[in-house]
């Protein structure tokens, strides 16, 4: 027995924890995350600690939505993106337009149609722009779960304050760019380059990414009918050279320079794309041809 | 007619090509039996392929045959030179033509291990193919390991969404969902024991393992504590996995 206490003590204390044997329980002490910068960014309230009652459950119907949008929101969604295709990480990466601070930033003036848009309506827009599908009514379970999802997600967040790490971030190369839909000139040609040498890893020679098995995308579409259409905010170039730098490649996010994301932008703007769903017919016939 | 017609398509879809056959031929003769300097693949991997939870030794079952090759062909390979390097009747290199590739990341994958190493460099191309091929077609059934509740869902949280706010994905935005792989690139890490993938991060971290693409794996390693290692390796472990079936 004490020989027993003694192995256990000596695999605990050892820094070799790789060595842990299969049958013993993990050590369950090792749920703390440091934090190497504690306050610089927003950080959202774990899964785990979810209510369990109807809130709570509306809030987890809207984490399904916004990760599996084809499978959960199936009658609204025209395309196999889900909203987390763009928002990384379900919604929780910073300068990805996280939703934590996405629902603090709103009613205001939005940057498209010249009208006060509201957190509803900024998601109606998302389905109708990016998903290429149908915007859900205001009353819809659909819309009430995406609410209560990214409500949850900013709670304790800071109301109609600027957050570090909300909207697409503003590198520094691009500061007052975004706002001005001014990009550094970029050249399709170098971006072509880039996006042989980084992107064509997961999002394909073709840039039709990789579907999964049961719907959605492993990794989305960047062109094409798949892909979000030209109204969408992604389809102009300095809102998706801003979103590149920030948060490509994944998990490398800021590698790339400005230029290098404004070319690469330059790169997959000059790729067909379903025409912006305000045109008429006869005018998207022509911008598809 | 129609019948005979969609019947004889079906097999056609079906059929394994004659070249695959003899790869998985040669692979499995060379698994099982080894050859001077190489040893039996069957006797740390174990018979079916399944690997060796107790000592860490990865399952090949099931894995993607791109993947495979490509991991021995780094096991293969040596470590660069790097640093000054003098020639003995010294050269003008300004008039040598270049290729420049400006936005090109070329590293030849490196992969080293003790045991590896000197098997995948007596191993010749078609042996590798050959065992790339027997592998793959090998099925594969991963045990659920039981794991302590409050570790898993550390684990899930790191599986599914990662930590956003340094920057790093879940595993799942490459690995797939329920980490059953994507493709060549990105290998399967269910049924992998959890010491070898604690073991894996640990040389992407000390850079004894640096094979992947892009660079993608290291700069996410590098996020990565001990504690994090554990909790997700020890949610993988807990998946319960299989091969599709054909």
């Amino acid at each position: 027995m004490n020989g027993w206490r003694a192995l256990i003590l000596i695999l605990l204390a050892s820094p070799s924890a790789a060595l842990t044997p299969v049958d013993a329980p993990l050590p369950g002490n090792l749920v703390e995350v440091p934090v190497a910068a504690p306050g610089e960014v927003f950080v959202p309230p774990a899964l785990v600690d979810i209510p369990e009652d109807k809130q709570g459950d509306l809030v987890k119907q809207g984490r399904l939505i916004f990760i599996d949008t084809v499978n959960h929101a199936r009658r609204y969604a025209g395309n196999q993106l889900a909203c987390a295709s763009c928002h990384l990480s379900e919604g929780r990466k910073p300068n990805a337009a996280p939703m934590w601070a996405a629902w603090g930033r709103y009613p205001r003036m939005g940057d498209k149609p010249d009208v006060i848009q509201t957190f509803e309506s900024k998601v109606q827009d998302c389905f109708h722009f990016s998903l290429n599908g149908q915007s859900p009514p205001l009353d819809s379970p659909e819309m009430l779960a995406l609410v209560a999802y990214a409500q949850w997600l900013a709670s304790d967040a800071p109301t109609g304050a600027d957050m570090p790490g909300q909207g697409l971030g503003a590198p520094e190369a691009l500061a007052g760019a975004v706002d001005t839909h001014v990009a550094l000139a970029g050249s399709a040609s170098r971006g072509e380059t880039l996006y042989r040498a980084q992107c064509l890893t997961c999002h394909g020679p073709d840039g039709q990414g990789v579907a999964r098995r049961g719907g959605g995308h492993q990794f989305p579409p960047l062109w094409g009918k798949a892909s979000y259409s030209a109204g969408s905010a992604l389809a102009r170039p300095a809102p998706l050279a801003a979103y590149l730098q920030a948060n490509m490649p994944l998990g490398r996010g800021s590698s790339l320079t400005a230029q290098q994301a404004a070319d690469l932008a330059a790169y997959l703007l000059i790729q067909p794309r379903p025409a912006d769903p305000r045109l008429g017919l006869l005018q998207r016939w022509r911008a598809t041809r | 007619m129609l019948g005979l017609g969609i019947a004889l398509t079906a097999y056609w879809q079906q059929r394994v090509p004659p070249e695959i056959l003899t790869a998985r031929k040669l692979g499995a003769e060379l698994s099982k039996n080894g050859r001077e300097g190489v040893t039996a693949c069957v006797s740390c991997h174990g018979e079916h392929g399944q690997g060796n939870p107790e000592a860490g030794f990865p399952r090949l079952a099931g894995l993607h045959p791109g993947y495979f090759s490509r991991q021995l062909q780094d096991f293969a390979r040596e470590r660069p030179l790097t640093g000054a390097h003098f020639d003995k009747i010294a050269r003008d290199y300004s008039k040598t033509p270049r290729i420049n590739l400006p936005y090109s990341i070329l590293t030849p994958g490196l992969r080293q291990d003790p045991v590896m190493s000197p098997i995948a460099k007596a191993l010749k191309p078609a042996e590798i193919e050959g065992l790339a091929q027997y592998y793959a077609s090998m099925p594969f059934v991963a045990k659920s390991l039981a794991g302590d509740p409050e570790t898993l869902e550390r684990g899930e949280d790191l599986f599914l969404r990662g930590k956003p706010e340094y920057g790093v994905p879940g595993c799942v935005s490459c690995h797939g969902q329920n980490a059953v792989g994507v493709g060549a690139i990105f290998p399967a890490l269910a049924g992998q024991p959890p010491q070898y993938i604690v073991e894996q991060i640990n040389r992407w971290q000390s850079g004894s393992r640096d094979n992947d693409e892009n660079g993608l794996m290291r700069s996410i390693a590098e996020w990565m504590t001990e504690g994090d290692k554990q909790a997700v390796a020890a949610y993988i472990a807990n998946l319960s996995y299989s091969t599709p079936k054909k």
